[in-house]
């Protein structure tokens, strides 16, 4: 999975913005905003992920134990599934 | 053909409602020989051409093509395949042409009032290339210092500008009362008028330096207080206008909007109507010293 | 290499504003991403959505709907409609008879309330109202606000307004709702029997 085309990221002080563009400005209504890690997840999606592959990248990037980094995986995944963001 | 100078910019128009825009036009004549930035036309026609070249794609009823010259073209038909308006624009937005059909009826609109607004849209897309923008806001000159009041539509910025204008008198002027444009200079962001006002004509042709941007909401008692980041950015992005029909402008209107929240103070004022608000509004704004 | 440190993930949504009140105006449906806990258990905070339509006739809305208005500040409001009021008859949410008036100087009223919310909001008049829910999607599900299950669980909840805090401070437990409202029926029956026995 990956995230639909159509959003811009921002970093305004310590928080990552995200802005619909384009034809996306009329399907999704309204600003996302993420932190720090989320902003890695959300980066890591512009390309093809599996649940698994986007855990083994927060667990190589971040001091985070395997049983977090796959709740919290889940958990940004959900959201973006709820949202319809996902392609 | 009619030389204007908006915003600081040199800029062409052909209008088709001649009339009308030879007076909202009049405090922005410019007889210089300068080339224009940018060139627009409208044609209202009884039988607009199919436009041609590489369907991109559809948003609600408007579709969106790129013809064989490279132009954007954004346009909206009729059920039998009729083409009611049609908007040719060129990658930078430096060359536009609008077309109407003579029998478009908008739900809402007239033909005076499309052209009015489709230009403005146009300007405004230009604007966004050039690395400015427009806030939907009334905004107002108090001794050369700018202040844009912005909200959604109905909730009073004009009845608040207008409560600074009484206070103020000649000391304040009302600079654009719906759609001012913002660019950045060497001297920082600048509040300019433009033609484009919305439903009034409370507008100038004035360039003067951006101090504040105000969001406005009613409430019983009168506060205000800076925004960070998060809700400036929530704010700004609810009351600039985003293409939907061009995703690389739509970048260049995300930029701009990141620039604005870098370089002007943005504060939420909830304020009632009444001159107490315009206490709250100017002690916050001019309160620290040098203006 | 030496890991960053690491911090919980956290996504929030914030929905915008006039596009939507445009799309509405043309009649078009609009889904919405549910902001703030106010109609909790019913609706849960950005993990919810909602569909909403145009009201064909914003003063014909009844007891137990949902609309979409405008508080005199200018935010939009999602709140349930506990009281409809013409200025002849009073219509209470889950009540069969209407009451007299409570307000003179005519025209419709409309009482709100957040269904986690204890406050009433009085005085909105059918020119506030933007749209009404149609529909719902709770935990991505799709379902009617015209159902008669549905409405029966409105009441219910509204039957319950003076132990909400109560009710609601229990629900915050983690997945406590939608088995909640059964939870709770369950459970007043059980304290019943036992105050009778």
């Amino acid at each position: 999975m990956k995230i639909k085309d159509g959003f811009v990221v921002r970093q305004v002080g310590g928080n990552h913005i995200v802005v619909p563009v384009g034809s996306m400005t009329v399907d999704f209504n309204g600003i996302i905003t993420l932190n720090e890690t989320a902003a890695f997840l959300w980066g890591q999606l512009q390309q093809e992920h599996t649940t698994d592959e986007l855990t083994e990248l927060l667990l190589a990037e971040y001091d985070v134990d395997k049983a977090t980094a796959e709740q919290d995986v889940a958990r940004f995944l959900d959201a973006l599934k709820e949202a319809e963001l996902l392609a | 053909m009619t030389d204007l100078c908006i915003a600081g910019l040199p800029i062409r128009v052909e209008s088709a409602d001649k009339a009308y825009f030879q007076t909202r036009y009049a405090d922005y004549i410019r007889r210089d020989n300068q080339p224009p930035v940018m060139e627009m036309r409208t044609r209202i026609l009884d039988e607009l051409p199919p436009p041609q070249g590489q369907m991109l794609e559809q948003v609600k009823s408007v579709r969106v093509l790129r013809t064989t010259d490279g132009r954007l073209c954004r346009f909206g038909q009729t059920a039998e395949g009729k083409v009611m308006f049609a908007i040719y624009c060129t990658p930078d937005y430096q060359d536009v042409e609008i077309q109407f059909c003579t029998t478009w009826k908008h739900p809402h609109f007239t033909l005076r009032e499309l052209e009015y607004m489709y230009t403005g849209f146009s300007f405004q897309n230009r604007l966004s290339v050039l690395g400015g923008g427009v806030l939907h806001s009334s905004s107002l000159a108090w001794r050369g210092q700018g202040v844009a009041f912005s909200a959604a539509s109905g909730t009073g910025k004009s009845t608040h500008v207008g409560l600074w204008k009484e206070r103020f008198g000649d000391d304040v002027q009302i600079i654009n009362d719906d759609k001012p444009a913002i660019r950045f200079t060497e001297d920082g962001p600048m509040l300019c008028g433009t033609p484009w006002s919305g439903k009034t004509a409370h507008n100038c042709n004035r360039m003067v330096p951006l101090r504040a941007i105000v969001f406005i909401e009613r409430g019983q008692q009168n506060r205000i207080r800076r925004l960070d980041v998060v809700e400036g950015m929530f704010h700004l992005t609810s009351q600039i206008v985003r293409p939907y029909y061009d995703a690389d402008l739509g970048v260049q209107v995300v930029d701009f909007t990141q620039r604005v929240l870098e370089n002007v103070p943005l504060y939420l004022l909830s304020c009632n109507i009444s001159q107490e608000a315009v206490d709250t509004a100017f002690n916050a704004i001019f309160s620290k010293g040098d203006a | 290499m030496k890991k960053r440190k690491y911090e919980t993930v956290r996504v929030s949504f914030q929905q915008l504003g006039p596009i939507v009140i445009d799309c509405l105006a043309q009649g078009q449906e609009v889904v919405l991403m549910v902001t703030g806990n106010s109609m909790r258990p019913f609706l849960r905070h950005e993990r919810d959505r909602v569909v909403l339509k145009k009201a064909n006739d914003p003063a014909a809305l009844q007891p137990g709907q949902v609309p979409l208005y405008q508080r005199t500040n200018g935010w939009f409001v999602l709140h349930r409609i506990i009281e409809r009021d013409d200025g002849e008859q009073r219509w209470l949410l889950g009540e069969k008879e209407p009451l007299p008036s409570a307000h003179v100087g005519g025209g419709v009223q409309y009482t709100m309330l957040g269904d986690a919310q204890t406050d009433k909001e009085p005085g909105i008049r059918p020119e506030q109202i933007v749209a009404v829910a149609t529909d719902f999607y709770v935990r991505g599900k799709r379902q009617s606000c015209d159902t008669p299950s549905y409405r029966r669980r409105t009441r219910l909840w509204h039957r319950l307004l003076p132990y909400r805090r109560g009710l609601l401070l229990v629900s915050r437990l983690p997945g406590y709702f939608p088995r909640g409202i059964r939870y709770i029926k369950r459970h007043l029956k059980q304290n019943k029997k036992s105050t009778e026995t």
